[in-house]
């Protein structure tokens, strides 16, 4: 009779919950990510519906409603670098 | 739906644990370690159901061109290959107590693990190409050829002399196993076939959604 080796059995069903719950938590990661695209984008295609002008941006790069691209400092406040 | 068939895999997976741990016996010959049968069995005949679903997709696709099926032939590949993976780590931690090695290069050993790298070639042929129909068209292929491992690989334990034992399920001829083995080990296949429904069925929503908002 062998000798029951429960760290192998524990190791053998961790392994398998580790990487299906990895894989799991990649999909949820993606999930996330595309609801975030899809908040960012639905101004520009509402913009785009009622008539109003987009800003494309650079070629490849995503159209951006005025204002709700990264927040900028007001000129008077900026300084030269050193 | 989605959210019920989380649930169902949830409690199908309880169930396994509930049969594997303290419904199916102490193995006569080989311990407590004979449990891991439980996650390795049901493992690789997820990931020979995840392929053949490859193959039909890659059939579907390179026939028809529909990106549904090349959506599908894509998910089921990375699930296929997560299940794989887990087939070959809980196999070598078998192997280490009761052939006393990890790792040997008998025939269904390395045919499993030329599957596991073809598939991974599979995706990693989606990775490099960037044309989107020109990836889709090429993995096709790959998702063809390296079907034509799966039967080599449960085959390989007739066809060659391995240290591996023959087919537990899949085989000719009524089974061998006692009553309760078989039906722990057929209440963790179906879980793990659930799992793989649920991967399968995310993923491909998510390449969905992706695709949408790439176009």
């Amino acid at each position: 009779m062998m000798p029951d080796n429960w760290s192998f059995v524990i190791a053998a069903y961790l392994l398998a919950a580790v990487v299906l719950g990895a894989y799991w938590r990649h999909l949820v990661k993606k999930e996330r990510e595309l609801e975030v695209h899809d908040r960012m984008d639905r101004p520009v295609q509402n913009t785009q519906r009622m008539g109003g002008s987009v800003h494309q941006g650079l070629p490849g790069t995503e159209p951006r409603v005025p204002g709700t691209g990264h927040l900028r400092s007001e000129p008077s406040t900026r300084r030269p670098l050193p | 739906m989605t959210r019920t068939l989380g649930w169902l895999v949830v409690l199908a997976l309880v169930a396994g644990l509930v049969m594997g741990f303290l419904v199916a016996p102490r193995d006569a010959a080989q311990g407590n370690v004979q449990r891991i049968m439980y996650v390795h069995v049901p493992s690789v005949l997820v990931a020979y159901l995840a392929f053949a679903v490859v193959l039909l997709a890659s059939i579907v696709y390179l026939t028809t061109r529909r990106e549904s099926a090349d959506r599908i032939g894509h998910a089921s590949a990375e699930v296929g290959v997560l299940f794989t993976g887990i087939t070959i780590a809980s196999g070598a931690i078998w192997g280490k107590p009761t052939w006393g090695t990890w790792w040997t290069w008998d025939a269904r050993l390395t045919s499993v693990a030329v599957l596991f790298v073809m598939y991974l070639g599979y995706l990693l042929v989606r990775g490099m190409v960037d044309d989107r129909e020109r990836a889709a068209r090429y993995s096709a292929v790959v998702g063809i050829v390296a079907a034509l491992d799966v039967p080599l690989v449960h085959f390989s334990v007739y066809w060659w002399r391995t240290l591996h034992q023959p087919p537990t399920m899949l085989k000719p001829g009524p089974s061998t196993m006692p009553g309760v083995f078989a039906a722990t080990l057929l209440v963790n296949l179906v879980a793990l076939a659930l799992v793989y429904v649920f991967l399968v069925t995310k993923r491909v929503a998510l390449l969905r959604r992706e695709e949408e908002a790439l176009a």
